[in-house]
């Protein structure tokens, strides 16, 4: 493997991370624009009202899943960093790489227990 | 409506500064949202953490690709930052958080001193240079991660200046490097306020939308401005952080 390849791998998930999520967003924004709501929180993907919401195109339910999508990049970030060591055979950044995803998953996990 | 107009337009020029100062600008949104349009606190910590993220997957995705962020150093101390994060809650402090940020503010004046003068050599070649003393950079970095979540403050400013400082990376790199760090210590708090159901959508909406037309900017800007006027910015930002921080120590409200 060629080194540096870490950078072209994880620059490109984080471009294109971010525009996928920012696609999404734009097209709730615009939807809640053209039909505002009083209710500004909507569901959160733990429950089945949310899904449905999105499968009809609902704004606040895009732009919900835009903006989790957007918190999950930092996520693949690491997955993709971790990988691109793997790949070079950095042993010792391939070991850091997995401890911070150890955290940033135990962080995911606690958020979710405590709903 | 005005009003997610308005957010929208701060947040433009907040990504600009996040992006160019490597902090993702949460100093800026919080006080934004709260000062100015008198959203509840823990709503507008939720939207600022959001929009941290954005910032930073947005300028980090450029400065990643052109090779100014320099992954391993990134990786290394952000282990650092989030070890002090999770230790800081478990760890009993004994001072005062009034009495630490007054103790924080002092730490700044003299670190925005520090920068005043600048580090030897020319900051605009990024070519060469080898991270120095890595040992007190990965302390000062579990250091700011724990300070983070007592102070509210995140870790970027304290990051970028002993990267800069003490481990001497050309400002530049810094500032690239912890950009691409502050949205992976942001998303492990963030998550805690998503699924409590406090992220107000449309207006983080805006705010994401608009840090992310200002990260792009900014992240071109990046490349064009000099680092002696990044290192003036900087120093501007470090003691705005100073007062904010003095203040919270003596309970001085301005609002």
């Amino acid at each position: 493997m060629p080194k540096e390849i870490a950078y072209k791998i994880v620059g490109s998930v984080l471009k294109w991370g971010s525009w996928i999520s920012v696609i999404v967003l734009i097209l709730g924004i615009l939807l809640f624009l053209i039909n505002p709501k009083t209710d500004q929180f909507g569901s959160i993907p733990l429950e089945k009202e949310f899904w449905k919401n999105l499968v009809h195109f609902e704004s606040l339910a895009l732009t919900n899943l835009g903006i989790l999508l957007m918190m999950l990049v930092p996520f693949f970030r690491v997955v993709a960093i971790g990988v691109s060591f793997a790949l070079e055979k950095d042993k010792k950044y391939c070991w850091i790489s997995l401890g911070v995803l150890l955290f940033l998953i135990l962080g995911i996990f606690l958020a979710i227990s405590q709903v | 409506m005005l009003e997610f107009f308005f957010i929208f337009l701060g947040s433009v020029v907040i990504g600009i500064l996040g992006s160019l100062l490597g902090t993702g600008g949460g100093i800026f949104m919080v006080p934004f949202l709260t000062l100015v349009f008198g959203i509840p606190m823990h709503q507008a910590i939720a939207t600022s953490l959001v929009s941290i993220i954005a910032t930073s997957n947005t300028s980090a995705s450029l400065y990643v690709l052109k090779k100014l962020a320099d992954i391993r150093l990134g990786i290394t101390l952000e282990l650092a930052t989030v070890l002090g994060a999770i230790s800081g809650g478990f760890i009993a402090v004994k001072v005062p958080a009034d009495i630490l940020a007054i103790l924080f503010a002092i730490v700044l004046l003299y670190t925005a001193s520090s920068m005043l003068k600048g580090q030897n050599g020319d900051q605009d070649s990024l070519s060469s240079y080898k991270p120095q003393k890595y040992p007190l950079g990965f302390l000062i970095s579990y250091i700011a991660g724990g300070l983070s979540g007592l102070l509210g403050i995140g870790g970027g400013v304290i990051k970028v200046a002993a990267m800069y400082l003490i481990m001497q990376i050309p400002l530049k790199i810094a500032v690239a490097t912890s950009n691409f760090m502050i949205g992976v210590t942001a998303s492990a708090g963030c998550f805690l306020y998503y699924f409590r159901g406090e992220v107000n959508l449309p207006r983080t909406g805006m705010a994401v939308t608009g840090v992310f037309l200002g990260a792009t900017v900014g992240s071109y800007l990046m490349f064009r401005v000099k680092s002696e006027f990044l290192r003036k910015l900087f120093v501007l930002l470090l003691i705005f952080l100073a007062l904010n921080m003095f203040f919270k120590g003596i309970h001085f409200k301005l609002f």
